[in-house]
């Protein structure tokens, strides 16, 4: 069977490389007619895979013939000829999506009553610091700053009865 | 022939040393036969040079301080495995005056000079004085106070100093006041002592050594220079030998002065003079009283193997004849493996060596095999490759070849950098001096010797290898998993 | 085992005649294929894009293990009607963390991912194939609904999507939505009976009912988000297991609900093998493209099982039926072909036994079609050709082993039925695009036809207008050979899919390894056998 084999071919197998000068996404596909190459979306000429081993693969490059000698450790990728070498760091296939610090609203677990707050509007308060405490099922809740930041408000006292979801303060992230 | 001379042969000799350079005299160890102890800290407990002794003595700890710098730990170890004699390697207690004495105390063979002499030649200052009093051409210096008295630039040195540590270039007056303070500073922090003195600098000199070897019964010679001129931050990373601006007149003049200085030192083992060359006029820099680290291209110069001959000088052997009438052979050029980074400020680096392999047509003294971990406790050099061919131009080649073939994986290397500065048409030339690295940007020297377009077609060899490599797995676990990926 | 000698001349007039005439095929196949993998067209695609969106077959691409194989389904649906080639949508066979699995994914650029009558086939027989074979069914989900004009024949069959996923998640088959977009009104029961609904923040809308249909319904305004927003599933609703940052996220978790199923395949592992040593290359030269020609089926065994070695059952009895065991893939293998076209008695007896023999020891059966019926005529009908036709339908229907049909030329009449076509329920059907299927040839439908009506007329004691009665013929000729065409078959979903004669070994290898996701066994228990 040949790899990424496709009765149907919509793409080539895509996987992106970067030097620390450079990123290179490589597409490639086995097909009937040979080995399908492109970087960044240009079609390289002529691309034959010769031979393979567990260390390296012996590829020729529009009649360029090289032995490449290559390891792995994680994500980097160590690649030797007798040129000289490179390191290339491949892109996870699935990046990690960048999480925005949910900082702004703080708000109630469940629903609960203030049993204290612990800092006022305009305090500057530290990644982890208690903000409020609720109590709610004979259980102590500690409501705490996403992020370091300045308090813009604090919108219960103790005493108060919240409901879930309730805004209990307000924080404005510092960088 | 005189009397024969009292010969006391070594049995067991310790080596109070880690790394490429113990390694490198447990295998003349092993020619002669005499039995090899290693001591090793924690994080070298499996390093190479440690299986390749007899035996091997924990030494406990990661600094150096707590292993190859401890005397007590040393001594104790030779003590328990019954070794003679010790050898001090480079670096760590080389040079060190306490250690020799230890040694002699112990009643063990200290491989290098008397504690005199090390200690002599350990101040720069002294050192120079009995230079200058023996008729060797030196640097005019000074003492802060009298700057003017060599005029700028001027380099403020660290009296107990190397390796760059507590070096400062002066060009005016006015920053000379900062300069010494910060010199003192990091001499202070780096050898506990703070003494500086100011000696007079030259721009753009030639880093020329001269090997000198001398016996107990007052013989001395010379093995010719060594150009080391090429150096980062006052780190030598590649040596020649013989160098390409010494003429014959010049050569005989340097190791005359050499042959003086040893004398004048009363120097007994194997050792080093530095000098600074500008065109034909040379000045002592120091002595260096023991092996260094490029001594392998005089070996393969001169085809003698100098730690023999410091095992030898120890169990009391004349020099031997061969010696005086050895002759230059050929060209020979070393090449430093550091883990580091040029192009990032020359950032040591730490990893794992997932893959290290050198062509077999260069000699590799290395400290390092595959699956090496480098941690960030030592110096970061990792292997010395030597070249030799008949000419300079041919040792430079086979060294470049050499280089650009090697696999070292999984830490990053200046390999890159040494591939290119043998390239690079000054080094060719042999008109490379001191100020090479100064005036040519690393970070540019030290990109891939690759072109752009062998990198693309590295980048599509990796996903090619990586999916035939992606079928093989599957193909191994096809039995568990057993599903469409496993065919090919 | 015995290997096939290629007796193959790539010399002769007829092989190069034959290559010529399925290259000018497959490149009408290919630009089909082509058609059906563009979606809906630049437009749509670029303002899907815009949207920050990925292409249905980037999803799928992306859902797939790295360098792994995948074989799509019926990728000319709606050939030769009035929807979009493909039916808006892509189903296939992939796998997925180690796993093989059915995989269906909407195509959003094609009026909105609407599902017409064809996708609701296509979909449901790819929930068919993921029962039957036991395989994990992922449905990339983004659609609009059902398709409304032609929502007539989508509405009472399409109540069957949603049995089919609450039956499959009882028999233990896991299904799991990935819900890329909106997914509402009749849709929403996607996510909703499966074992598993991941949502993507600020792009699933998952409800019954949308704004405006709950304005008119109970006059509540009420917004997209609120109604069926991602965040409102999966912290309010709890229809959301998995709530994802973006479609990348979704699909990694799509993949990590695969990986933790623990999932076991039923049936053996295949052996080791080695390629076939003739080449595939030469089916070109082999195949006739005038299916009037018969051909060699031995030629073509040898270049679809391994190592080329078939072991050959009865070889001299019943001889234009080919039967025998070989292995693909490592899988091991029935094969009945056939040879002349033709069914005789001794065929029919022949097949019944070899049927019996792979129950008897679990082996899937592939039956390769180039069959024009069962033989006609006093003789044979004296002979018994009616009962040994209905051993070998006997034997084939109560078959329990898993069948595959690989339509290779003609299929007519009860020669389909016998050789397990369409309509006996084989595990897959697939065809190389020049086969041809219906009751029987066209000029042989029309000129029965013809012969009838002259029979009638004559009756009647009326003339023949010898002029009408041609163009009758030839326009029924035409319709017939239109409705047999292999494009009509699969654009009405009557077949898995076409795949060009060199992808038969991989499609073969692919397909036995999703079969055995299932347990494969056979039985001895069949219908009254006429003596």
């Amino acid at each position: 069977m040949p790899s990424g084999w496709r009765n149907s071919p919509s793409q080539h197998q895509t996987v992106s490389y970067s030097t620390t000068d450079e990123t290179f996404v490589v597409g490639y596909r086995f097909a009937r007619s040979g080995l399908h190459v492109e970087v960044d979306g240009v079609a390289l000429n002529d691309v034959r895979l010769i031979k393979e081993g567990s260390h390296g693969v012996v590829i020729r490059i529009n009649g360029m013939q090289t032995f490449y000698r290559c390891h792995k450790d994680d994500l980097v990728w160590y690649v030797s000829t007798n040129a000289g070498a490179v390191t290339f760091t491949e892109a996870p296939r699935f990046p990690t999506a960048v999480v925005a610090v949910p900082t702004g609203s703080l708000l109630a677990p469940m629903p609960g009553r203030v049993v204290s707050v612990e800092a006022a509007a305009g305090d500057t308060v530290t990644a982890g610091q208690t903000v409020v405490v609720i109590e709610a099922m004979k259980m102590e809740h500690t409501i705490a700053a996403p992020s370091a930041g300045i308090l813009e408000s604090v919108d219960v006292a103790v005493g108060d009865q919240v409901e879930a979801n309730q805004i209990l303060a307000s924080l404005v992230a510092t960088a | 022939m005189g009397r024969l001379p009292d010969v006391t042969p070594i049995t067991k000799l310790l080596v109070a040393n880690r790394g490429e350079i113990a390694a490198r005299i447990f295998k003349t160890c092993k020619e002669m036969g005499i039995a090899t102890v290693a001591v090793f800290s924690d994080a070298d407990e499996e390093a190479p040079f440690v299986v390749m002794a007899d035996e091997a003595v924990a030494l406990g700890g990661n600094t150096a301080t707590e292993s190859y710098l401890n005397i007590d730990k040393i001594i104790s170890a030779a003590n328990r495995t019954g070794a003679t004699a010790i050898h001090p390697g480079y670096g760590f207690l080389a040079e060190n005056a306490g250690f020799a004495n230890a040694c002699d105390a112990a009643g063990i063979v200290f491989v290098g000079p008397s504690p005199q002499t090390i200690a002599s030649m350990g101040s720069k200052i002294k050192a120079k004085n009995i230079m200058r009093n023996a008729g060797v051409p030196t640097l005019p210096t000074a003492q802060p106070a009298d700057a003017d008295s060599i005029g700028y630039p001027l380099l403020v040195k660290a009296s107990a100093g190397g390796g760059g540590r507590g070096m400062r270039i002066v060009e005016s007056p006015a920053d000379l006041e900062t300069a010494v303070a910060g010199a003192s500073r990091e001499a202070e922090a780096s050898f506990g002592d703070g003494t500086v003195f100011l000696e007079k600098y030259l721009p753009r000199p030639r880093h020329i050594e001269v090997q000198i070897l001398g016996d107990a019964h007052g013989n001395m010679t010379s093995l010719y220079e060594r150009e080391c001129s090429i150096q980062r931050r006052y780190q030598k990373i590649i040596e020649e030998a013989p160098s390409p601006a010494v003429s014959e007149d010049l050569r005989y003049r340097l190791c005359e002065a050499a042959v003086a200085a040893g004398q004048a030192s009363g120097f007994i083992g194997v050792g080093t003079v530095e000098f600074l060359v500008e065109g034909n006029r040379f000045y002592f820099l120091e002595v260096n009283t023991r092996l260094q680290v490029e001594h392998p291209v005089t070996e393969m110069i001169t085809d003698v193997d100098l730690v023999r001959e410091q095992i030898m000088i120890a169990e009391g052997h004349p020099l031997s004849p061969e010696l005086s009438d050895a002759e230059v052979d050929g060209h020979s050029v070393e090449a430093r493996i550091y883990a580091e980074d040029p192009t990032q400020d020359y950032l040591p680096q730490t990893g794992k060596l997932i893959e290290w392999r050198l062509p077999d047509t260069v000699r590799v003294d290395s400290g390092v095999a595959r699956g090496s971990t480098v941690s960030p406790h030592y110096d970061p050099m990792l292997a010395k490759v030597i070249a030799w061919g008949p000419s300079r131009a041919e040792a430079i080649r086979t060294l470049a070849t050499a280089l650009r073939k090697a696999e070292i994986k999984g830490v990053v290397t200046n390999r890159d950098l040494l591939v290119n500065i043998l390239d690079h048409p000054d080094f060719k030339a042999g008109d490379a001096d001191t100020s090479f690295l100064r005036t040519n940007d690393p970070a540019e020297l030290g990109k891939s010797t690759l072109t752009r377009q062998e990198v693309i077609n590295s980048a599509v060899a990796v996903a090619i290898f990586a999916q035939e490599h992606a079928f093989r797995l599957a193909q191994l676990t096809v039995a568990a998993s057993n599903c469409l990926l496993l065919h090919h | 085992m015995p290997r096939i000698h290629s007796q193959v001349d790539r010399n002769s007039d007829s092989f190069k005649s034959n290559v010529a005439g399925n290259t000018v095929l497959l490149e009408e196949f290919e630009a089909l294929m082509a058609k059906s993998r563009s979606g809906g067209g630049d437009k749509y695609i670029e303002r899907h894009r815009k949207r920050g969106k990925l292409l249905v077959r980037e999803r799928l691409e992306l859902l797939l293990d790295r360098d792994s194989p995948f074989l799509e389904l019926s990728p000319l649906a709606a050939w030769g009607q009035d929807f979009p080639l493909s039916a808006s949508c892509v189903t296939g066979i992939g796998v997925v963390n180690g796993v093989e699995c059915a995989i269906s994914g909407h195509d959003p650029t094609i009026r909105g991912g609407s599902s017409n009558p064809i996708t609701l086939a296509k979909t449901l027989r790819l929930q068919d194939i993921a029962r039957a074979n036991r395989l994990p069914l992922i449905n990339l989900v983004e659609s609009g609904g059902a398709d409304l004009p032609t929502q007539a024949d989508v509405w009472l069959p399409g109540g069957k999507w949603f049995r089919n996923l609450t039956q499959m998640s009882k028999a233990g088959i896991p299904t799991v939505a990935l819900v890329f977009g909106s997914s509402t009104a009749g849709g929403a029961y996607v996510p909703g009976m499966c074992d598993y609904a991941v949502l993507v923040k600020d792009r699933s809308k998952v409800f019954l009912g949308g704004p405006p249909l709950v304005k008119m319904a109970t006059g509540e305004e009420a917004t997209d988000e609120e109604l069926g927003g991602a965040l409102m599933h999966s912290t309010v609703s709890g229809l959301g297991d998995y709530y994802a940052t973006d479609e990348y996220e979704a699909i990694r978790m799509g993949r990590d609900i695969v990986g933790h199923l623990n999932w076991r395949k039923l049936g053996q592992a295949p052996g080791s093998f080695v390629e076939p040593a003739e080449d595939s290359e030469d089916l070109l030269g082999i195949i006739p493209t005038d299916l009037k020609k018969p051909f060699d089926m031995r030629e073509v065994i040898a270049r679809i099982v391994d190592a080329s070695e078939f072991d050959e059952y009865k070889a001299t009895y019943g001889t234009s039926l080919i039967t025998g065991w070989a292995t693909v893939h490592g899988y091991p293998v029935g094969i009945i072909a056939n040879q002349q076209g033709v069914i005789f008695s001794p065929e029919a007896e022949k097949a019944t036994e070899f049927i019996q023999l792979c129950n008897q020891y679990d082996q899937p059966i592939v039956f390769i079609h180039n069959v024009t019926g069962y033989m006609v005529g006093k003789e044979y009908e004296q002979g018994g050709i009616i009962k040994d036709g209905a051993k070998m339908i006997n034997a084939v229907a109560n078959s329990e082993v898993p069948h595959i049909a690989l339509m290779a030329g003609a299929s007519y009449g009860a020669g389909n039925y016998g050789m397990s076509g369409y309509g006996y329920e084989p595990r897959f059907v697939i065809g190389w695009p020049n086969y041809k299927g219906a009751v029987m040839g066209g000029e042989q439908l029309a000129g029965v036809l013809s012969i009838i009506n002259r029979a009638a007329a004559e009756a009647r004691g009326q003339d023949i207008d010898e002029e009408q009665e041609a163009a009758r013929r030839q326009m029924i000729e035409m319709q017939i050979e239109k409705e047999s065409s292999a494009y009509y078959n699969t654009g009405r979903v009557r077949d898995d899919g076409l795949i060009d004669p060199r992808d038969t070994r991989p499609t073969l290898g692919l397909l036995l390894s999703a079969i055995h996701n299932n347990e494969v066994k056979g039985t001895n228990q069949w219908g009254v056998f006429r003596m």
